[in-house]
């Protein structure tokens, strides 16, 4: 059974006809299910882990990239459940990683149910599927157990990466890099960037802001490690890792 | 960026440790890795290693092939082809099958040339 949980912004009104389009569509699929729509007055997590008690087997997290995150965290730990996405507004990489189009024709790759088990990413109690970012100045990181990197220079940021080029095999990427320079265009073309493949990295200093997925901010000490294959998600044809 | 890159992604070091880092502990790699900072204690690969020149590398090395234009205080033991840059500076012993030394590169130590098949060293003192 399909459960579907809908963004909070998906109330505003100008969302009234892609929510009708989809609910068509997914009737038309066979692919109807419970739906809960969330509001600024009803908490994401324990609405569903109520839905959790029921006989549901496919959460979908309708809506943005902060949804799906909120949604990984709560069913991260479930055993048989499997995430789908139906990417509707703004900031969709996640989608977009996991080969799934916008909107509409979300319903057909929900329907296609390509399912692959992915890796994730852990900090201390939280789950992250895309990456986790902190200033990197004057702080203790040790990686693997096994060595510690320092910074020599100035307005650097620590970026760990679970969403990487080589997304199926079990690590993290831990690129450093200056503050004004983006990771991944500026990819290994200035002397002032480092990486490392990580599958473990401790950080032990007190205080320091890491950022979860774009959302969540947290304070260290932190433990850090990639979880492999976590969790089940329907994926598209079009995804940027493994091969069908 | 991902499976579409792929195939520039494969000849990309695995490793960078870049000149605004500094690495103190053992670091065991197994693919290519690209030295521009300071390395302070063991650096093995089983791929290539290069050092670049600005580089300061405390420590043993061990790697298949390696270039190096910066500096190692430390024993240099790489399986294949050792090449060093004209401003290398090797303060350590040196072993490996096959090396080439540009002009002005220094080292302080001995090099010891292994043969292919691995049944006899030849020790050349340099």
């Amino acid at each position: 059974m399909y459960c579907y949980i809908y963004d909070t912004f998906l109330k505003e009104k100008k969302f009234n006809r892609t929510k009708i389009n989809i609910e068509n569509r997914l009737t038309d699929l066979g692919l109807n299910g419970k739906i809960i729509q969330l509001t600024i007055l009803n908490n994401a997590t324990e609405l569903l882990k109520e839905a959790l008690h029921e006989d549901i087997k496919t959460i979908v997290a309708v809506g943005d990239d902060q949804l799906a995150t909120k949604i990984i965290n709560v069913i991260a730990d479930q055993r048989n459940l499997t995430l789908g996405i139906i990417p509707v507004g703004e900031n969709q990489k996640i989608g977009d990683i996991l080969g799934i189009p916008k909107g509409l024709a979300a319903c057909e790759t929900l329907s296609s149910r390509i399912v692959k088990t992915i890796n994730l990413g852990k900090i201390n109690e939280d789950y992250f599927l895309n990456h986790l970012v902190l200033p990197f100045n004057n702080i203790d990181i040790n990686f693997d157990e096994k060595f510690c990197v320092k910074s020599a220079g100035e307005n650097q940021i620590l970026e760990i990466s679970n969403l990487h080029h080589d997304f199926e095999k079990p690590f993290l990427e831990a690129a450093i890099h200056e503050e004004s320079s983006k990771y991944f265009f500026d990819l290994f073309s200035k002397s002032q960037f480092s990486l490392f493949k990580i599958k473990k990295a401790v950080i032990s200093s007190h205080s320091i802001p890491v950022t979860i997925d774009d959302q969540k901010v947290i304070k260290t000490p932190a433990l850090i490690e990639v979880v492999p294959k976590k969790l089940n998600v329907i994926v598209g044809k079009n995804r940027k890792f493994g091969d069908d | 960026m991902f499976q579409k890159n792929r195939e520039n992604n494969e000849n990309q070091p695995e490793t960078i440790i870049g000149k605004s880092v500094k690495v103190e502990g053992d670091f065991i790699g197994q693919g290519d890795v690209v030295v521009e900072g300071v390395v302070n204690g063991k650096l093995i690969t089983d791929k290539s290693l290069v050092v670049g020149q600005e580089a300061k590398i405390m420590a043993d090395v061990k790697a298949e092939s390696a270039v190096i234009a910066g500096e190692i205080l430390g024993n240099v033991k790489v399986a294949k082809q050792l090449e060093l840059k004209s401003t290398s500076k090797i303060n350590g012993d040196i072993e490996t099958q096959l090396i080439s030394v540009e002009t002005g590169a220094i080292i302080n130590g001995k090099c010891c040339m292994i043969r292919k098949n691995n049944s006899a060293k030849e020790v050349r003192e340099v």
